[in-house]
């Protein structure tokens, strides 16, 4: 199972690396969006803003990303993939191979957001925690979601419906983890979101693992 | 029945018959809607998918009910019909979930896979549910009772009088839900029966 896990992350990792356009599509969408941002708020922002702007960036990043994750799994050829592994290795290889591009990514876009717009945040080290944990939060949820999806005939117009209820709490939490990490000197605030944050993980994880093998049947 | 004289609340405490019991109906029925999704999911029963989805509606009918009495009660209170609070907003996002729902089952064509999909989003959402409801806002302030240092109506019932309809009124609550839906059920099975003649 584990093994089964790790060849289809790698079988991923390298598919995509393969077309590469992908990922620099999702690159370039976040360097545009953040100049946008730039260019309209003339360089100064007010830190709510920054908060609020810099997660919804990352929100659709993963929303793009994901709708990508269930393509190629769509064919004749997706069935026969199935009887080789196991499903529930098939959703935790996706899980993992989505956690590590979002979380990646939202740390490209700090990156590159921090250069255009400045970094008002002071708790560096709760504030990469949160991302890191926030962004495999929102990518595990979505690679359900995705999978859901991908069994209508709309899948881009549902995945939207689908998923925006289940992560508008989340980005909320998001949002105030990362005002507590605006005004504070100690490196590390926010215990309590952290944790609910890490909690979130493991039940969007969990509850793939459990339903993910009734839904690829057809 | 006398209630407690409170500043503010007055009278409006009894919608605590309405508004609570109505939101302890709906968790019950959407309970029973997860129940049978994964009874659907073990047993491959069409009977079941239909059960799930008429306790579901009947759920959001209910929960429909729950969110106006709230928002009246709102408006008298704290003079508006909607705040930006935790406990609100996961309400409403409660309600959009299993909008979702339903919109999820219409875009599916095949009954087979239309069932199995659905079931497993409503297990899904069932999850999210209690988490956004019961979880999330007890780690924020809230403006709502029994939430971030507002008491809830245990300390303003000294002599037990509201206790004496509480607890019938959520029994109360919970069979109507339960009997709304199984009228609903009933009747959907008699159309299928009537379509398959």
């Amino acid at each position: 199972m584990i093994q089964q896990v790790k060849e289809l992350v790698l079988k991923d990792i390298r598919l995509n690396w393969r077309e590469r356009y992908a990922l620099y599509s999702m690159l370039l969408y976040v360097l545009s969006t953040s100049y946008v941002a730039y260019l309209s708020f003339e360089g100064v922002i007010s830190n709510n803003s920054w908060i609020a702007l810099f997660w919804i960036i990352v929100l659709f990043a993963a929303m793009n990303a994901s709708l990508q994750s269930f393509k190629r799994e769509l064919n004749q050829q997706a069935l026969f993939f199935y009887t080789l592994a196991n499903p529930r290795a098939i959703i935790l290889s996706k899980t993992i191979y989505n956690s590590g591009l979002l979380i990646l990514l939202s740390l490209l876009s700090y990156g590159i957001y921090s250069v255009f717009l400045g970094n008002p945040i002071t708790a560096h080290l709760s504030f990469v925690l949160c991302i890191i944990l926030g962004s495999s939060a929102i990518a595990s949820t979505l690679t359900l979601v995705a999978a859901i999806a991908s069994k209508t005939n709309n899948s881009s117009g549902l995945m939207a419906v689908l998923s925006m209820p289940l992560l508008f709490p989340l980005l909320l939490n998001l949002i105030k983890t990362s005002k507590l990490c605006l005004n504070n000197d100690i490196a590390f605030v926010a215990v309590n979101q952290l944790v609910f944050l890490a909690l979130l993980n493991i039940v969007s994880a969990l509850l793939s693992y459990l339903l993910f093998p009734y839904l690829w049947r057809d | 029945m006398p209630v407690p004289k409170l500043n503010i609340l007055n009278e409006t405490i009894r919608n605590l018959y309405f508004h609570v019991t109505m939101w302890f109906s709906m968790i019950f029925l959407m309970l029973m809607s997860l129940i049978q999704s994964i009874r659907y999911l073990s047993s491959f029963d069409k009977l079941r998918d239909l059960k799930a989805e008429t306790l579901a509606s009947t759920g959001i009918f209910i929960a429909t009910l729950g969110l106006t009495t709230g928002m009246i009660w709102a408006q008298f209170t704290w003079g508006t019909f909607w705040v930006n609070d935790p406990k609100l907003n996961g309400a409403a996002v409660t309600m959009l979930i299993y909008l979702a729902y339903f919109i999820l089952r219409n875009s599916i064509e095949n009954e087979d896979s239309r069932a199995r999909v659905s079931a497993i989003y409503n297990i899904l959402a069932f999850v999210m549910m209690i988490v956004f409801i019961g979880i999330l806002p007890r780690m924020t302030d809230s403006l709502h009772p029994g939430n971030g240092g507002n008491p809830g109506f245990g300390n303003y019932d000294l002599d037990s009088n509201m206790r004496m309809v509480f607890y019938p009124a959520v029994i109360g609550w919970i069979l109507i839900g339960s009997w709304i839906a199984q009228l609903s059920y009933r009747i959907k099975v008699l159309e299928i029966n009537k379509e398959n003649k």
